[in-house]
């Protein structure tokens, strides 16, 4: 009657829901692709130390808005053999409208390397201890924008690589936090019901009523101007995912609620499982799949958050770099108009990691329920 | 259907007081109270306020007592008299400065929320009933992507391509021959041109997200046994895709408009602030940066008590066209 | 009918011995649901005739391919559903045959055919129709379709008035006004009966009815083929009938094809079918079909024989008493005005050890609740649950009756070990994300019995075998998952299993060998059954005692054979007068017996005795008094007024 392929495993029903989750996950070319950029981007995140060629702070006062240099791989034929190189700039100041115009210099050309020494120490991952960067201009000095550079001549690209770990630690830390909320909370008024459930829902509800954003900035706007960068970033993590555990602890409590009275629940009760052993063990392995496809929606939900508070200059706050920060300075649109690589470079790291991020958690959730039927 | 209509208003009475706390939460968070940051302000100004006007205003404001009663003080101000409190940046009273903005934003919230409906609407039951074809895909993904890129970031581009390809300055609700011009026809018209794109940046946002929820519920409806039903008695494809399963979608669509409403307030309260409208967003931002307290409170208690209006509504409305619900809420035994 | 045939179909008449002429052939009819790693075929290759003016059914299991041949002829295939080859010639009004397989499924022609020449009907009245119109609109939709007068086509008010005509003709009560109400504010029978005045709006010539009665209870059941069967006759339609139930077959049918795995393998008039079978998938059917037995020497019941062979009988293991659930319904702005409603209305009985004791009723009557009860999944407002249950480090004494009605959840884990559930869905009661081995485990792993030797033992004992230990459930089929719900119920070694419709969801095959398993281990283990089911005739062939239940009270309790030769309360008559029996010429001689009325609204009883509404010896005594269950000797209790003196009919002879 049924014809097709299918693995002898498959065919055994040995297969656990993780492996038939994975299985239906693997079906959808988006996400797939997703969960590896978004490997990847925190991977960047994790070693931004080597992957940006400059530190977050250096700054190069002799090449204020210096647009994108093109690398070209060529032969100088002058000894330095042959590899990747850089162009120089030539700089003219019109002295009329304060602008500084940049062309490409042919006869100034740096060579870049690989796992070059920079003269930067750092430590890797925390413990090893050494200068080297992925790649970099061989004559450290040499001026060296892949992506342009800013008003005070920071390289764009590095920053942008080293905005990467505020970013996107803030989304995964705060959606920590929200779903240490949002599933007590959620599991709490689903299983409880009566008073308890009342009550949660009427908080639920409060949060949810109030438009996150102006809430977001106007709690921001009340923290003390005199704490450090590292109080701050704490701080707005820690309100982003207070308003942001509302929509998980709804949905949590919705599942908890159906699944309380599956049959199967039921026949764990009747074989004598305490109640503890109930949730754990046959009311939370259900929600899991869920959870996490969950999860994964929320991160890019408040990376975006962090971008806009800190965009408008309520959230992060130099020296501190995320995204979101590197964006306050196209806030004004003459910047823009002369250097729109300061708009178009932390915008396309912003949507190419929350795209990605909504991708995957989206696929997630498709293939969240194994076993049929269609997940709202 | 009265007494729930009766129990629903209950709610958000509840609601709304506790939203209201805490706004005042957020008014008394900065470090000082509201007379002397003002006279501070005032004094950087060159300006004074003499020993009995400030006696007038801590009584005013109850400053001297507890918190509770300060609370009391400035709910029932706004009870009675309308007095949200005062804006020392403005030098106003902050009702008078909400009632100047609050008309833009509501204009500019709902006809971003009109474009967000009619968007995700058509294209949530396109993508439903040509499931998995490459039309569906194309918008999920262009759906994904207004998710994905932040709204102020749009904005900054709009400015940019108006700016750089044709030469405008965009920002403002009106065009310079309008600003001061009366009402009119014309003026009209030009309003709603330059409410057009500011809209439609808000409007990405949330479309996603509802044409998501559309074509989920409208692809479980279409499997439903009463559109095979329906079919079987004969009735033509498209009358009877309007009729039944599109008219059983649009509930939960009715549904998650109330909580599309925070949302598409955020919005405008940040591509305002890029395109410096003249809505309560840039004002918002303002007050915050200026710790104008009673102004920004303010504005937050109205933004919420206008969403918990708007989810009331579409929970009525949502009653009114679902005779499940009507009848689940008359009372009736299930 | 008019007599016009052509040559050929008038001679394959002459053979089939009668003169009625084809008005649907299905030829090597295949239909296949390509997906993206299989291909489903549903129908492979069957051939069905249906002639013109009679009942034919179509028999088969779940999946066999029934309601996708039905489909086919429709185009009303789901999609990625098509048929890959054959024809389905339709015989149109106007004496023009069709190929409704070659017809496009969105055109014109095919929806003149849909509702004009062919109307349908469901087995899911409930979805079947929208939720958000009302029943009038619906039907009115179906008139304007596909009626007209003087050739212009129907006004809305027109249409509306032809709706109101249609239900009076389905014999809805109150026409006018049930126009306007909304599918969830009507019965199940009454959706059906609106469903039927949608299909017949357009007066087709060709019914096809897929399991219509499969989600109604026995009576309901009854009252709906009654009135198919009197609109058939009447307009001298045809009808396809597709259902799984041989009582209904024998019922209804006049000729019979039997669908296995897409194959339509025997096509019969129906009193040759049920006396001689050719096909030995027909036989199997009708073998693994309980029968009402005739009552004989051989099939005497060994009900009474059996209980008194047993010197345990005479104390029951668990004694119910006044048992009552109520159920608060809160409505009103601060929840002022409450319902209240009783699903479990102050029940008795007993459960003796080593017993089956069936238990009957109609849908919401308050059977499951009862069992939850027991189970106490649901606390009891009031009443005892008395049980002389003892684990096996306790020695019972005289005296150690417990009420565990009251008892608190936290010592009820003794008792629980001792009476054990198989639950009605095999699906949904064994947790996907665990292996079979954790599963069975669950139960044993306090006092740490869970070795592989003990499980491999269990699965063993039903059936299963050692390697099916670490797969998940979605590998086994419904029968198979309803044999793991069975060893993890007696995990424990009970004494008591509450098996609440546990092979109602199986086809009649697997449900024959499921009940066999279930007398095994009865046997083996001295088990006590309380067995409920909506299914009069399994409960005919497995249980020792019966019980009814109507509106939340045990309206009668007897040995088997006794409740069904001569009930004592007016209910089980209707109830049994309902069943019907798969023998078409016993269940044609039968003296039927009207059911009448809806079954009320359970939070408004009537007065009184709760039958009352609905019973043809009702008096005012009736009303006034509830009678309560009483004693009649024999080991029979009935709650009747007038027990001892009606002479109830039954269906043994
Ligand atoms: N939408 C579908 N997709 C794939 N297979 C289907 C679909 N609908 C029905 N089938 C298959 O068709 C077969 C026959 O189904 P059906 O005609 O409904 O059986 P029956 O009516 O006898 O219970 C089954 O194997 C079923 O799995
Ligand atoms: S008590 Fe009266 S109404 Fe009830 S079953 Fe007996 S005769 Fe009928
Ligand atoms: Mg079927």
């Amino acid at each position: 009657m049924t014809t097709g392929q299918k693995t002898a495993n498959d065919r055994a029903g040995t297969r656990s829901s993780g492996v038939l989750i994975w299985r239906r996950f693997r079906r959808h070319k988006l996400a797939v692709v997703s969960l590896w950029i978004v490997i990847g981007v925190y991977l960047i995140a994790a070693f931004a130390d080597v992957i940006a060629p400059r530190p977050a702070g250096d700054y190069n006062a002799d090449y204020p808005y210096a647009p994108p240099q093109s690398i070209t791989m060529t032969d100088p034929g002058d000894g330095r053999g042959f590899g990747l190189y850089v162009h120089g700039y030539i700089q003219e100041f019109d002295e009329v409208s304060w602008n500084r115009y940049y062309t490409e210099n042919p006869d100034e050309l740096h060579k870049v390397e690989f796992f070059v020494e920079s003269g930067h120490d750092y430590r890797l991952l925390g413990l090893l201890e050494t200068d080297r960067k992925l790649f970099a201009p061989a004559d450290a000095d040499a001026p060296f924008f892949v992506m342009g550079s800013d008003a005070n001549g920071r390289d764009i690209f590095s920053r942008v690589v080293y905005g990467a770990q505020i970013s996107m630690s803030i989304g995964l830390i705060g959606v920590t936090l929200s779903l240490l909320i949002g599933i007590t909370l959620g599991a709490l008024a689903g299983f409880f019901r009566g008073p308890i459930d009342m009550v949660i829902q009427r908080i639920t509800e409060v949060f949810m009523s109030i438009p996150t954003l102006p809430l977001w900035m106007a709690l921001a706007a009340a923290l003390p101007r005199d704490w450090g960068p590292l109080t701050i970033y704490f701080a707005i993590t820690v309100l982003l995912s207070l308003i942001g555990w509302t929509s998980l602890s709804r949905e949590v409590r919705a599942r908890v609620l159906t699944l309380r009275s599956e049959d199967y629940v039921v026949a764990a009760r009747l074989d004598g499982a305490s109640r503890f052993r109930v949730v754990r063990r046959h009311i939370l392995p259900s929600l899991t799949s869920h959870i996490i496809a969950s999860v994964t929606l929320a991160v890019p939900a408040m990376i975006l958050a962090e971008t806009a508070l800190s965009f408008l200059g309520l959230g992060l706050q130099p020296p501190l770099v995320s995204w979101g920060v590197l964006l306050q300075e196209s806030q004004n649109i003459r910047s823009v108009i002369t250097a729109p690589w300061l708009l178009i470079v932390p915008s396309a790291a912003v949507v190419i990691s929350t795209l990605a991020l909504n991708f995957l958690g989206d696929g997630l959730r498709d293939a969240a329920d194994p076993y049929g039927g269609a997940v709202k | 259907m009265l007494t729930y209509m009766i129990r629903r208003m209950g709610w958000s009475l509840l609601t709304i007081w506790l939203i209201s706390l805490v706004c005042f939460f957020i008014i008394q968070a900065p470090p000082g109270d509201f007379v002397s940051v003002l006279m501070a302000n005032m004094e950087a100004e060159g300006r004074r306020l003499n020993a009995q006007q400030v006696e007038v205003l801590r009584e005013r404001y109850a400053l001297d007592q507890p918190w509770y009663a300060q609370y009391w003080a400035w709910v029932s101000g706004i009870l009675t008299q309308g007095d949200f409190g005062y804006s020392f940046r403005y030098n106003r009273p902050a009702v008078e400065v909400i009632a100047e903005h609050l008309p833009f934003t509501l204009l500019l919230a709902g006809g971003a929320l009109l474009l967000t409906w009619v968007i995700a609407f058509a294209i949530g039951i396109y993508t439903a009933v040509k499931r998995y074809s490459s039309g569906d895909y194309f918008f999920t993904f262009l759906g994904f992507i207004g998710l994905s890129v932040p709204n102020f970031v749009l904005a900054l581009v709009f400015m940019y391509i108006a700016f750089r390809y044709f030469g405008m300055s965009v920002g403002g609700l009106f065009s310079p021959d309008f600003v001061e011009a009366d009402w009119s026809l014309a003026r009209v018209g030009d309003l709603t041109k330059n409410l057009i794109v500011p809209a439609l940046i808000i409007a990405t946002a949330g479309t996603a997200g509802l044409i998501r929820i559309t074509r989920a519920n409208l692809s479980d409806e279409l499997t439903q046994p009463y559109v095979v039903a329906a079919r079987a008695r004969g009735q033509r494809e498209n009358v009877l895709l309007m009729r039944y399963p599109v008219r059983a979608a649009m509930n939960p669509f009715i549904s998650t408009v109330g909580y599309a409403i925070p949302s598409v307030i955020s919005g405008e309260v940040i591509v305002s602030s890029v395109l410096s409208l003249p809505t309560t967003g840039p004002v918002l931002l303002g007050a915050l940066r200026n710790q104008d307290m009673y102004l920004a409170g303010s504005f937050l208690l109205i933004l919420g008590v206008l969403t918990v209006i708007g989810t009331v509504i579409s929970d009525l409305v949502l009653a009114w066209a679902d005779p499940r619900v009507r009848r689940q809420h008359s009372g009736a035994a299930q | 009918m008019t007599e016009t045939t052509t040559p050929q179909t008038a001679e394959a008449d002459a053979l089939a011995g009668n003169s009625y002429p084809p008005l649907l052939e299905i030829e090597d009819l295949t239909v296949e649901f390509p997906s993206d790693d299989e291909l489903v075929t549903a129908v492979a290759g069957a051939h069905l005739t249906i002639k013109a003016n009679q009942v034919h059914c179509l028999v088969g299991e779940s999946g066999s391919g029934k309601s996708q041949t039905a489909r086919a002829a429709l185009g009303l295939l789901d999609p990625p559903g098509r048929i890959t080859s054959g024809q389905i010639r339709f015989t149109q009004s106007d004496g023009q045959v069709l190929d409704l397989a070659k017809l496009k499924p969105r055109g014109r022609r095919m929806r003149h055919v849909r509702g004009g020449e062919i109307g349908m009907i469901f087995q899911e009245p409930a979805r079947s129709l929208s939720p958000m119109h009302t029943v009038g609109f619906q039907i009115a939709e179906a008139m304007r379709l596909h009626r007209s007068i003087g050739g212009r086509g129907l006004t809305k008010k027109q249409a509306w008035n032809a709706a109101v005509n249609a239900l009076r003709e389905v014999r809805i009560p109150r026409p006018e006004l049930r126009a306007n109400a909304y599918p969830f504010e009507l019965s199940g029978g009454m959706r059906q009966r609106v469903m039927i005045a949608i299909a017949l709006a357009g007066q087709p010539r060709l019914l096809i009815a897929d399991e219509p009665t499969t989600a109604l209870d026995v009576t309901t059941q009854a009252q709906i083929l009654d009135l198919l069967r009197h609109l058939q006759t009447e307009r001298g339609m045809t009808v396809l009938f597709i259902t799984h139930d041989l009582g209904v077959v024998a019922d209804v049918a006049d000729e019979v094809s039997v669908m296995r795995r897409g194959e339509v393998v025997e096509t019969k008039p129906v009193f040759d079918l049920f006396a001689d079978p050719d096909h030995a998938y027909t036989r199997t059917l009708l073998a693994a079909t309980p029968k009402l037995r005739v009552a004989g020497p051989e099939s005497a019941p060994t009900a009474q024989s059996k209980l008194g062979e047993r010197p345990a009988a005479k104390t029951p293991l668990v004694s119910v008493r006044g048992l009552t659930r109520t159920f608060t319904l809160k409505s009103g702005v601060m929840g002022q005005k409450r319902n209240y409603l009783s699903a479990v209305d102050g029940v008795d009985f007993d459960i003796y050890r080593g017993e089956t004791l069936g238990l009957v009723g109609e849908s919401g009557c308050g059977k499951s609740t009862l069992a939850k009860c027991l189970l106490r999944v649901e606390k009891p407002t009031s009443g005892s649950i008395t049980h002389r249950l003892a684990g096996p480090q306790q020695v019972p004494a005289e005296h150690d009756a417990v009420n565990v009605a009251t008892a608190p959840e936290s010592s009820l884990r003794a008792y629980r070990r001792q009476l054990r559930m198989v639950f009605q869905d095999p699906f949904g009661s064994l947790n996907p994300r665990m292996t079979v081995r954790d599963i069975l485990a669950e139960p044993l792993r306090q006092e740490g019995a869970h070795s592989r030797d003990n499980l491999v033992a269990l699965l063993q004992l039903v059936g299963l075998e050692a390697a099916h230990l670490d797969r998940y459930p979605h590998a086994f089929s419904g029968g198979q998952r309803q044999r793991i719900g069975i060893a993890r119920a007696i995990a424990t070694d009970p004494a008591v299993l509450v098996a609440d419709e546990a092979v109602s969801a199986l086809d009649v095959s697997v449900r024959a060998q499921i009940l066999d398993l279930m007398s095994d281990l009865q046997e083996q283990r001295q088990l006590s059954y309380l067995f409920i089911s909506h299914d009069m005739s399994t409960v005919e062939h497995l249980a020792d005692r019966v019980a009814v239940m109507y509106l939340g009270r045990m309206v009668e309790i007897a040995p088997t054979a006794e409740l069904f030769g001569r009930p004592r309360h007016p209910y089980t008559e209707t109830l049994l007068s309902a069943v019907p029996i798969p023998d078409p010429s016993r269940q044609r001689g039968r003296q039927r017996i009207e059911v009448s009325g809806e079954l009320p609204d359970p939070t408004e009883k009537p007065s009184g005795c709760p039958f009352r509404n609905r019973c043809r010896f009702a008096r005012e005594v009736c009303a006034a008094e509830t009678p309560l269950l009483r004693d009649l000797g024999e080991g029979r209790q009935a709650a009747c007024h007038f027990a001892e003196e009606l002479d109830l009919t039954g269906v043994l002879q």
